[in-house]
């Protein structure tokens, strides 16, 4: 027994270094300096490297312009290091000996402050907050409202509704893509936030409301009917037995459909990327699609900080309501056929 | 009330709202001022633009108090189009010497000449090169005006030149001194395939590839400029030189040629010993690069003498401005006197006037912020050396649909030069196939468009109409259906009062775009026109589709070919480690942690990452050389790093690439596995044992069967999804350049992402809708099968039980 057990660690921890490397790239490559990012082989961690030559007894510091080895055709320096003093510009060779070369750790938080401000991703931050919060918000108030009618009231047509809702989630969002620009376009809200959380408002955001309608009709199913019935008999209008008794039960699923509704709004990104014209106006999805182009090589450091930045609300979440994610993923599993 | 926690996030979230909107809109400038006229323009973020726009905006705006500028920075090259398309155009629309056609075509300039005309004794139009002046001049008329010049030079580093004591270029270098010294700066030190110097590095774009054929006297149009004519020997040899210099000496910095590991290593890390051609706008960015020592040299002779071309950008005043003589005065300051000089103080193009380009301004040129001469390039003359001794050559255009030409030509030639080999290919063969191509392009603008007009007002009618008839029927049906007792009349009000939301929501955004995405299947409509441009063609589109589009049927195999990978393997993958960790031991909820939490990174950021984890030398190649290295390399011997794939730049590698980035997050499936594998209830397993079943039985028998709905649902779900794959493919492909929008040879052309192209790049939203559909019945085709063959193995609970 103990063997197999250990088998599994082995296996397990093996199988978690390609799970765990992207990680490392990504605070090590986050906190380097940008002409030290591309070479190979990389520094495993962040470094600044200086090379000093000693010549005529004082040690100066100078840039390299060969190894020794390279110089093929000046045999008699085959052997020896040729170096720029930095000072004067002087050319020089250097024996081994008179060489060296100095490695400090050096973590370049500036990369961070310069992707905030800098290439603006600081706004782009607040844009995606606030485009993700008033997507969730509209999700849980429309879709845990039309969830409970279906969940509970009774009324002409409901279960051909009901069809229509699922048969929403067959369709590919991509089909009323174009037209939903093109009403927006009339609307004239493009360049504006509205096309990306309106939608919600109304539990019809093409791929995402009606999984959550879905998902609170399912849960409200569960509530034991003598609390509503005992509304009823208090006069209480569906609405009002809604917003007293049973929203204040519904804390599992609302926080479940609040935090996959922000991961959905949060990593959008073929909407703003229809709909957002200014700089301005841009969500960290779109800050990244721009910043990825040619300008990646210009700044590699500060994208894979902006990154960063997009990942950690997700990893706090995830860290903060492990359960609720789980449970989610299982709620979505367990719907069988 | 107050304690209710649902009721607090509420509130929280809401005050969170309104904080965050109104600090939005405190910091976003404002655009209309009292008293002012607003010009739009469009511009680029790159930081040296800044330098240039910041000072001539503010010197141009304290000239004009009337006037402010509203500049909006973007990196998006479509975003003009978009916005012309969406009848948002900006006041002056940037021109590039190439798709001034374009423009021409969709009408969207307004003709100068006589403005100019008028104002001949202000305005020093004679000062400007003629030859830029040439590229905004179209069939006599003039529609733009330049505002610089990027003519194409030799950069070279001054240290590497140095090690191997390589005199500097200089005007009267050719052809063969790039070969002969470019193989000097070429070296491999540690011998493990990976050269640590490399010679060249080519901009080898349009531009840049006419200065080769330019140099040897070929052609790139025929004699009278109205078709493509590149199977001139000249031009045929040149191409060849490039290429040999590419794939025979192996001297060019290329997919295949890794300088130190790394495809995108630049000449500013100092392992390039030279840039030819190079574009001028490199200039500013290699000033940023203290360590860098370099300077620039005229482009080496050809065979035919010397010769470069000049890409001159310039301005144009939009036809949907609503201020065109406000517009104008701007255009005349950016191409004026004034303008140039602060041109030239940026550094940001070479000025298209003489007087500016021979000033100290220019030719000493000094950084605007420290006050100090900048140290590179140390002769900046040779900037305009071969434009004032005639050498310098526009780059051609002859029709509005030039951009597809020229498109077509930079991915053409990308690929026989920089790609791996692909067998036939040799420049002789490329430059025919070519020149069919573009001509059939050319030959097809010529045609005109055909189909019926639509009427709009009775389509959008019927459309309503259909809605509405269900909508009354159910009505009346509502009020006909009170048996009593069966449905409450306040309970079935209450009902419609709460789905009233998703009434309208359903309405408006489900089934009215439903109804019009159908409809517009049958039509073509190139958005960048108003609706009444819009053309009925009926079933042309999906006939298009499968007999005459090649990105289509790409598309198709692409995507089928990461779902065959994808699928499969994310089963099984996410089976094995649900395996592994439903055993109850300690630390497994640490090992729980370490594969699911990638699959809840947002796949924006995911994506970034592994764009630099895909490298050549990149952290992926990294791992696996070392762990190959350190197993089955003890018996079939030790590999370098380059004999792995430069994942994201080979077309063999680059859906296998996303579909590693994909199995990342496998951690997901995994999840829904454990709870499956959870929910087995212990007794099946302990009356198997009674009956003595092994491990394997075990699993076969009762693990795979109960889990079988499971899978079933995980199946079906990763179809769908691995169809509709966009995120990945645009973030890792289309944000490169034109020639790469869907990955080397259109490898990453995935459905979607051909889908969004076709709607919001090429504006063809017609088309697109009737790819929609498709994709859909693709879905349902595969749903359905599944489905139907799922009664053979999917297994359900049939008794009742505990």
């Amino acid at each position: 027994m103990k063997k197999k057990r250990y088998l599994i660690y082995i296996i397990l921890i093996l199988g978690s270094i390609p799970f765990l490397f992207p990680f490392w790239r990504l605070v090590s490559g986050s906190l380097k300096e940008k002409e030290r990012f591309f070479i190979y082989p990389p520094d495993p961690v962040p470094v600044r490297v200086k090379y000093y030559a000693k010549i005529n007894g004082i040690w100066k510091e100078v840039r390299v312009l060969a190894n020794p080895g390279e110089l093929k055709n000046e045999p008699e320096h085959i052997n020896d290091y040729k170096v720029k003093i930095l000072d004067n510009e002087e050319v020089q060779w250097v024996k081994k000996d008179n060489f060296k070369k100095k490695k400090k750790l050096y973590l370049r938080w500036k990369n961070f402050s310069d992707a905030w401000t800098k290439a603006m991703f600081g706004r782009y931050l607040i844009n995606s907050a606030f485009v993700s919060l008033m997507t969730i918000l509209g999700t849980i108030i429309s879709c845990s409202l039309v969830g409970y009618a279906f969940a509970r009231l009774r009324f002409v047509g409901k279960n051909i509704l009901f069809m229509i809702i699922l048969a929403t989630l067959m369709l590919p969002s991509q089909i009323t893509l174009i037209p939903t620009f093109i009403i927006f376009k009339t609307l004239g809200w493009i360049d504006t936030f509205k096309p990306l959380f309106v939608p919600h408002w109304f539990a019809s955001a093409a791929g995402s409301s009606a999984f959550f309608v879905f998902l609170f009709r399912q849960f409200f199913m569960t509530i034991p009917l003598d609390l509503e019935d005992a509304a009823k008999i208090d006069g209480c209008s569906p609405l009002m037995t809604y917003w007293h008794i049973i929203l204040p039960l519904a804390k599992p699923v609302v926080i479940t459909v609040a935090i996959y509704s922000f991961m959905w709004s949060w990593n959008d990104l073929i909407n703003p990327l229809i709909y957002l014209n200014s700089e301005y106006k841009r969500t960290l999805t779109l800050g990244l699609a721009n910043f990825i182009g040619t300008y990646s090589y210009l700044e590699p450091t500060q994208l894979l900080a902006a990154s960063f930045m997009m990942i950690i609300p997700t990893i706090a979440i995830f860290f903060v309501a492990q359960k609720a994610l789980m449970e989610g993923m299982k709620i979505s599993g367990g719907i069988k056929g | 009330m107050l304690k209710d926690p649902i009721k607090l996030f509420v509130i929280f979230i809401v005050i969170v709202i309104v904080a965050f909107n109104i600090w939005l809109k405190k910091t976003e400038p404002e655009i209309n001022i009292e008293g002012k006229t607003t010009l739009t323009i469009v511009i680029s973020t790159v930081p040296r633009d800044q330098i240039y726009w910041n000072m001539l905006l503010s010197e141009f705006e304290r000239e004009n108090p009337d006037i402010y500028v509203n500049a909006i920075r973007t990196r998006e090259e479509k975003k003009v189009q978009t916005m012309v398309a969406g009848g948002v155009a900006p006041d002056l629309i940037q021109i590039e010497g190439q798709n001034m056609g374009y423009w021409i075509q969709a009408k969207a300039l307004l003709d100068i000449t006589q403005w100019l005309k008028k104002d001949e004794k202000t305005f020093d139009i004679k000062d400007i090169y003629d030859i830029s002046l040439q590229a905004f001049t179209y069939k006599g008329k003039i529609y733009g005006l330049p505002f610089g010049i990027v003519p194409f030079v030799l950069f070279y580093n001054k240290d590497l030149f140095r090690k191997y004591n390589i005199p500097f270029p200089d005007e009267t270098w050719t052809w063969e001194d790039i070969r002969k010294y470019g193989k000097i700066l070429t070296n491999d030190f540690d011998g493990d395939g990976i050269n640590d110097e490399i010679g060249i590095d080519m901009n080898i774009w349009s531009e840049g590839l006419y200065t080769f054929i330019y140099q040897n006297g070929g052609r790139i149009l025929n004699e009278q400029g109205t078709r493509i004519d590149m199977t001139d020997p000249r031009t045929v040899e040149a191409i060849k030189f490039v290429y040999d210099l590419i794939h025979k000496d192996r001297i060019v910095k290329s997919n295949f040629n890794m300088v130190k590991g790394v495809f995108n290593i630049r000449f500013q890390n100092g392992s390039i010993g030279m840039i030819v051609p190079g574009g001028s706008f490199w200039i500013t960015e290699f000033r940023e690069y203290k360590e860098l020592d370099w300077d620039i040299a005229p482009l080496p002779a050809g065979p035919a003498g010397r010769a470069t071309t000049i890409a001159p950008g310039g301005w144009g005043i939009s036809s949907q401005s609503k201020h065109p003589e406000e517009a104008y005065r701007l255009l005349k300051f950016i191409a004026g006197k004034k303008g140039q000089e602060i041109m030239a103080k940026s550094g940001l193009f070479i000025p298209c006037r003489k007087s500016v380009c021979h000033s100290e301004l220019f030719l000493r040129p000094v950084n605007p912020e420290t006050g100090e001469r900048y140290k590179h390039p140390e002769h900046v003359e040779n900037l305009i050396k071969d434009l004032d001794e005639g050498y310098a050559k526009l780059p051609v255009w002859t029709s509005p649909r030039w951009p597809l030409v020229r498109d077509l030509l930079n991915r053409v030639f990308y690929n026989l030069l920089m790609d791996p080999k692909k067998p036939g290919e040799n420049p002789e063969k490329v430059c025919k196939d070519f020149t069919r191509q573009a001509n059939q392009i050319l030959i097809e603008a010529e045609k005109h468009t055909s189909g019926k007009k639509i009427p709009w007002r009775y389509v959008l009618s019927g459309m309503v109409l259909f809605i509405l008839i269900p909508t009354v029927f159910l009505w009346k049906t509502s009020r006909k259906r009170k048996k009593a007792g069966y449905l409450l009349a306040s309970e079935n009000r209450w009902g419609y009062i709460m789905i009233s939301p998703w009434i309208v929501g359903f309405v408006i955004f489900f089934a009215g775009p439903l109804l019009f995405s159908i409809f517009l299947s049958f039509c073509q409509w190139l958005s960048l026109g108003p609706p009444e441009t819009a053309r009925f063609v009926g079933l042309d589109n999906y006939t298009t589709m499968f007999n005459r589009d090649p990105d289509f049927s790409k598309s198709l195999l692409v995507t089928s070919y990461y779902s065959i990978l994808f699928v499969p393997l994310g089963l099984i993958f996410g089976l094995l480690l649900a395996l592994l960790m439903n055993v109850e031991a300690k630390g497994m909820r640490g090992f729980r942690t370490i594969y699911f939490l990638p699959a809840v990174l947002p796949s924006v950021a995911v994506a970034v990452l592994w764009k630099d984890l895909f490298r050549q030398t990149g952290y992926l190649n990294l791992l696996l050389q070392r762990v190959y290295n350190f197993t089955l390399g003890l018996f079939f011997g030790k590999i370098s790093i380059s004999n792995l794939p430069n994942w994201l730049y080979n077309a063999d590698f680059t859906v296998p690439a996303i579909v590693i980035m994909s199995l990342w997050g496998v951690g997901g499936g995994m999840m829904i596995y454990l709870a499956g594998l959870r929910s087995i209830p212990v007794q099946l397993y302990e009356s198997a044992e009674i009956d003595g079943a092994n491990r394997f039985n075990k699993f076969w028998h009762i693990t795979l069967p109960q889990l079988s709905p499971v899978i079933f649902f995980n199946l079906v779900m990763g179809i769908i999804s691995s169809f509709q794959v966009f995120t990945q493919a645009y973030m890792l492909f289309s944000t490169e350049g034109q020639a790469n929008r869907a990955g080397p040879d259109d490898s990453a052309l995935f459905y979607v992402l051909n889908l969004y192209q076709q709607a919001f790049e090429q504006f063809k939203m017609g088309y697109a809708s009737a790819l929609a559909w498709i994709l859909f019945f693709i879905i349902l085709i595969f749903t359905l099968l599944v489905f139907k063959t799922s009664s053979l193995w999917v297994y359900y609970e049939v008794e009742k039980g505990g």
